[in-house]
């Protein structure tokens, strides 16, 4: 199975719903937002809107980031197409983050593991959830892996209350995903930057 | 049609525009600078002679050994697992740029206790070529960093490794006068390697500047984002920085210096190379600082006003 994703933007209001259940599902610390939803304010009074668009780890085929990481921290999971950290490996040269177009990569600072209120501690929430980072490391979407795996799928579609986000098998000419793509002309971000994301939008 | 302009943002928000790279700042340009310099002093020792050459040689080492390490050293994350850079060779300039700095640290050792010796034997010859090509590759490799990167237009673009090489040879020559023009060295260089090195830094210069020229007007031909970050570095955020560090005081002065004033003591090549290294550090510190991500669309030639209609 690969990893794949199709965001309808027709579909986002702009809740950050997904961006809450990423953090529920992860417990990312502190400015840390694994997937986001982007807010754009267009043109100028009396003709205004606003554009939604969400944002998440595209997993791409031909990752920059995995490419420019010098240990090896960065893998793609071949099984799934999913494009994750060996915290253990990382040294937090940040050349992930500085090649990533997406900008979809997060430096752990030091102290940023202390929690939303260091005065008072960890909550065991975070406690749980933090066991997980290193501080000086790079974290990034793992694309809930193990949610996949189990059959699930991830978080934020989940979370979506409008189901803008469908998440299904690249890999399987009749999947849902794949069919959106075709009827639908999906296109990918960035499509000039030649990384190939699994992350594709419609509208 | 409605006119999308995207803001420049200064946090990360959960805002769309055009978001300047923050991660690579003082200390990798500390790190870049001293590579380079040092690399491109080690190098230019190497067509010298005597004292001045091994001196040079010596300056250079250190300066990538001492100062370059460290900085890098002191900007990871977890410091103490930098040996495991060796691992991504095949694809990641920065793992290369770990051999390149870890082999002029041993030919380059070697080299100078040789030349210390004045020995001059076929295996001497050896490792001077070696220790030569390791300090070319180090003064390259951290421009292929920045322009192996697609996400920053500004990065991307085949000069660049070819401006910090140039740039690199420029703070090396520099260098090597200036060592040269120490009381106890300062009849040590031959006449004619002390016109080679004024030459080569004169043509520099004129390269250097036409280079910038032409790398400023590339990007504000090229993609909106790469337009973005050459205003920034020549009148939105840095002009100060380019127009007085790169240009006049790291081209403009040290080029009519020589031609105004007629002695060449000590203190004049001190004015002189620290013009020269304020606008090598200038030019590395708006490169690496003006970088600029595209903004997140769904397709780069979304019209907005359809996008609109379509939404509502």
């Amino acid at each position: 199975m690969i990893w794949g994703m199709v965001i309808d933007l027709k579909l986002c209001i702009g809740c950050q719903a997904c961006s809450l259940a990423c953090k529920q599902e992860y417990g990312t610390p502190r400015g840390v937002y694994w997937t986001k939803t982007l807010i754009e304010e267009v043109g100028t009074y009396p003709n205004v809107t606003r554009v939604y668009t969400p944002q998440i780890c595209n997993h791409c085929e031909e990752a920059p980031c995995e490419k420019a990481c010098p240990t090896g921290a960065s893998y793609t999971d071949i099984e799934h197409g999913v494009v994750l950290v060996d915290y253990d490996k990382c040294v937090g040269c940040r050349a992930c983050y500085v090649a990533c177009p997406y900008q979809n990569r997060h430096y752990l600072k030091r102290g940023v593991l202390k929690g939303y209120y260091p005065e008072k501690g960890l909550t065991p929430f975070e406690k749980q959830c933090y066991e997980q980072f290193q501080e000086g490391t790079v974290t990034k979407c793992v694309g809930c892996i193990e949610r996949v795996t189990a059959g699930l799928d991830p978080a934020c579609v989940v979370g979506c209350p409008t189901s803008a986000r469908k998440f299904g098998d690249l890999s399987d000419p009749n999947s849902e995903i794949r069919k959106l793509i075709r009827s639908r002309n999906a296109v990918q971000p960035m499509p000039e930057k030649g990384t190939e994301p699994k992350v594709y939008y419609i509208s | 049609m409605l006119h999308r302009n995207f803001k420049f943002l200064e946090e990360d928000t959960f805002e769309v525009g055009y978001n300047p790279q923050k991660e690579w700042a003082w200390l990798i340009t500390i790190a870049f600078f001293l590579g380079e310099v040092g690399a491109g002093l080690f190098l230019v020792s190497l067509f010298l002679t005597g004292k001045v050459a091994l001196w040079s040689a010596i300056v250079g080492w250190l300066i990538v050994t001492a100062g370059k390490n460290t900085a890098h050293f002191i900007y990871l994350g977890k410091p103490w697992r930098f040996w495991r850079m060796v691992f991504r060779p095949q694809t990641s300039w920065i793992s290369r740029g770990f051999y390149a700095t870890g082999s002029l640290m041993v030919f380059g050792f070697f080299h100078i206790v040789l030349q210390w010796q004045e020995s001059i034997t076929p295996l001497s010859i050896i490792i001077m070529w070696l220790a030569g090509i390791s300090a070319f590759w180090v003064m390259i490799y951290d421009g292929i960093v920045m322009t192996y990167s697609p996400s920053l237009p500004l990065w991307n673009n085949s000069l660049l490794p070819i401006l910090r090489l140039s740039y690199a040879v420029m703070g090396g020559v520099t260098l090597s006068l200036l060592i040269a023009g120490t009381p106890q060295l300062a009849t040590m260089l031959t006449p004619s390697e002390l016109h080679m090195l004024g030459t080569v830094e004169r043509w520099l210069i004129i390269v250097n500047l036409v280079m910038i020229i032409v790398y400023i007007m590339t990007m504000t031909y090229s993609v909106a984002t790469a337009k973005e970050s050459a205003y920034l570095i020549v009148k939105e955020k840095y002009p100060a920085v380019f127009w007085f560090g790169v240009v006049l005081v790291g081209l403009v002065v040290i080029f009519l210096l020589p031609v105004i004033v007629k002695t060449h003591n000590l203190s004049f090549l001190v004015s002189v190379a620290t013009c020269e290294l304020i606008g090598d550090f200038c030019i590395l510190f708006l490169l690496l600082r003006s970088g600029v991500y595209s903004p997140l669309m769904p397709h780069p030639n979304i019209d907005t006003a359809l996008f609109s209609r379509m939404r509502a």
